[in-house]
């Protein structure tokens, strides 16, 4: 019954690997949708909108994930949704996200010199406008490296799906890991598959990094 | 489903306590070896030697991209076939001090960077010797310039630490997991540990901020 | 003109009110196609991944002749024994075919199906050491999988001085034992019989306790506890289930019924 670690092994944990970068994007996506509007209201001049972000953030970035990836998971259904594991997973996730782009985004808005506002105040552009249209494509460029950075821990941190049941490249290693009884190999290969995926992201991260100085100067 | 029931897991109340201690014993112990690991990487990936610079760097790298669960499962499932064998305890301690120490590796360094040559030959020309040098101008302004990175460093050692339930270790969502094994309440399990870690958070996020009043009173003085 | 709108107006509401009276899940799967089972692919013999990776073993052979039976495709759905409970009380499972020993405790929670198969929990450790007794595993570290039967079982008896490790599922306590981190595990006799093969080293030493299994579903469902019944009862009545057995088992066992 026993099998020896062997290149369908690798096949099966390559396959598996597609959901973590499946997982990742859908956290990234609904994160970013997410993480705007908490950076939206965490930059609003209505303080109550304010508050609610902060409480919000504050939430988040105090809880483990895994248990945030428990409550959505048990929670969604407990409220009479009957979902897949992988929108239980993906509302976790976004939850997750949402929470850290938002301070990104808000910290790269915010990066962006006041003397912006005032001259766009002085041409009489309306705070929508100044936003959107001055505003935020510079912001944009100040926050690509981070939000690549970002993603490099949103892939990692899909590992911890495999505990909630979904079957990614980690609970794959552990289905392996269990038919072959060689969890060294196993979990060696896991781990050489996700830091291809995660220094290839770290590396562009530096890089655009690098170019945003380079052209800042 | 679709309401709250809370009473058969606030009747296990002893055993989130000892979830609690668990789960501080391990974070302090982490930040507090991570920091040795921080401090000597730190100073190998600014030395003028290429293999010690490029062992931290390495050592950096491989810890920050691959999952922190892997890690565990190739500390504490995989070791042993290679004869290094060590209890849940420890493999917790060592995994979560190589992870951090990869992260304070990083924060040491940048905090040693931030401290221009110009201000160490400044103080050299004022007669300090090279101790009295390294102690006031180098390490007190840089543990003062790191102190904020740390603070949220030591958050997230306490948030990753919730991983290691997965090698049986009993600490705070090990012990959910036991609770909602036992009470089938899965829910109201996690939103009490959630509830739990967020007063951690809270209380530590507080008491570092009277540290950093406390240690770096220069750095408030002029306010 | 208008009779013809209306026709079509109260077929599109039947078409509406029908599925949404089907308050069983029996029909609920049928309409479907599909039926949601639990499994642990960490658990050979029971649940495991066949060596072109897919999913097999005994629970999902059996998984596999229901939907059959009933006519749909069986979406076999990993999960940790922690999480049997919850995924069905939640609705995110139809039914759990999960080396699920029944206890009155979890029949409070959720319905058990008579007896698919009955395996013994038993305690597995090093050859050189053999122990006959329970209490004989004081100052031992034990390892059982979290909320199975042998974590009830060994949390039941609470033998003073033995160190229970509970881990996720049976992949992480087999590897513990294999990897030595703890001295001896309590698992099923199919795992034990799985773990002697792999390592002469280790063997099964003694039964702590009888497991009969069933198959797990939602409370309030008679349809579809009665067709499941009904279904094991044909499986037996034609000896699939009984092959079954023989191939991932090695044994045919006497399956009471409740």
């Amino acid at each position: 019954m026993f099998q020896t670690f062997g290149i369908n092994h690798v096949g099966f944990l390559l396959q598996c690997a597609t959901w973590t970068v499946v997982l990742s994007i859908i956290a990234l996506a609904g994160g970013a949708i997410g993480g705007a509007i908490i950076a939206l209201m965490r930059l609003s001049r209505l303080a109550w909108l304010r508050w609610i972000a902060q409480a919000y953030i504050y939430v988040i970035q105090g809880t483990p994930l895994l248990v945030t990836l428990f409550i959505a998971y048990f929670g969604v259904t407990n409220l009479g949704y009957d979902l897949p594991a992988i929108y239980a997973a993906g509302i976790g996730f976004t939850l997750y996200s949402s929470a850290f782009l938002g301070e990104i985004w808000r910290g790269s808005i915010q990066s962006i010199s006041k003397g912006q506002w005032e001259a766009a105040f002085a041409l009489a552009l309306g705070w929508r406008h100044t936003m959107l249209d001055v505003i935020v494509p510079q912001a944009l460029r100040v926050a690509i490296p981070p939000t690549v950075g970002f993603s490099v821990q949103v892939v990692k941190n899909t590992a911890l799906a495999s505990i909630v049941g979904f079957v990614e490249l980690t609970r794959a290693g552990q289905i392996v890991s269990s038919a072959t009884f060689q969890p060294l190999q196993v979990y060696l290969t896991v781990a050489a598959i996700y830091f291809v995926i995660c220094s290839t992201l770290s590396y562009a991260s530096r890089r655009l990094e690098r170019r945003l100085r380079q052209t800042a100067n | 489903m679709g309401y709250l029931d809370f009473s058969g897991t606030f009747a296990r109340g002893d055993l989130f306590v000892h979830g609690v201690m668990l789960t501080l014993t391990l974070s302090i112990a982490a930040l507090v070896l991570g920091m040795c690991v921080g401090i000597v990487g730190a100073l190998m990936r600014l030395s003028s030697s290429k293999v010690l610079s490029s062992i931290a760097a390495a050592y950096v790298e491989l810890i920050r991209n691959t999952p922190f669960l892997v890690q565990i499962y190739i500390v504490y499932f995989g070791l042993p076939s290679v004869g290094i064998r060590i209890s849940e305890m420890t493999a917790a301690i060592l995994s979560l001090t190589l992870y951090a120490g990869a992260y304070i590796t990083e924060i040491v360094r940048a905090g040693i960077q931030t401290i221009g040559e110009g201000q160490r030959e400044a103080a050299r020309t004022l007669g300090m010797s090279p101790y009295l040098t390294f102690r006031y101008v180098v390490l007190l302004p840089a543990i003062s310039a790191i102190f904020p990175a740390l603070t949220s460093q030591f958050i997230l050692i306490m948030l990753a630490s919730s991983v290691v339930s997965v090698i049986s270790v009993p600490e705070l969502t090990g012990v959910a997991n036991d609770v909602q094994g036992l009470t089938f309440r899965s829910l109201e399990a996690y939103l009490v540990v959630a509830v739990i870690y967020l007063a951690l958070t809270a209380a530590f996020k507080g008491a570092f901020a009277l540290i950093d009043r406390a240690l770096f009173s220069f750095r408030y003085a002029g306010r | 003109m208008l009779l013809k709108k209306l026709a079509i107006g109260l077929a599109a509401m039947l078409a509406i009110v029908l599925p949404a009276k089907a308050e069983s899940a029996l029909d609920t799967i049928v309409q479907r196609g599909t039926i949601n089972v639990g499994v642990g692919l960490g658990t050979p013999p029971y649940g495991l991944m066949d060596a072109s990776m897919q999913p097999d073993g005994y629970d999902v052979s059996v998984a596999k002749l229901i939907a059959r039976d009933l006519g749909v495709k069986a979406n076999i759905v990993d999960t940790t024994a922690a999480n049997r409970i919850p995924n069905l009380t939640s609705g995110k499972l139809d039914i759990v075919i999960y080396s699920f020993s029944i206890t009155a405790e979890r029949a409070k929670a959720i319905a058990f199906t008579n007896t698919y198969y009955v395996d013994q929990q038993v305690y597995v450790g090093p050859a050189d050491k053999p122990i006959t007794r329970i209490e004989d595993l004081a100052g031992m570290k034990i390892g059982v999988t979290r909320a199975s039967t042998n974590d009830i079982v060994m949390t039941k008896k609470a033998v003073e001085g033995v160190q229970l490790q509970r881990y996720d599922d049976d992949a992480s306590t087999s590897q513990a034992l294999f990897a030595g981190q703890v001295e001896g595990i309590v698992t099923s006799g199919a795992l034990a019989r799985a773990v002697e093969e792999h390592n002469s080293a280790l063997k099964k030493q003694f039964i702590v306790a009888q497991a009969p299994m069933g198959i797990g579903l939602r409370r309030n469902d008679p349809d579809l506890l009665h067709w499941l019944n009904t279904e094991l009862f044909m499986l037996q009545s034609t000896g699939e289930l009984q092959a079954l057995q023989k191939k991932w088992m090695g044994v045919e066992v006497d399956l009471p019924r409740f």
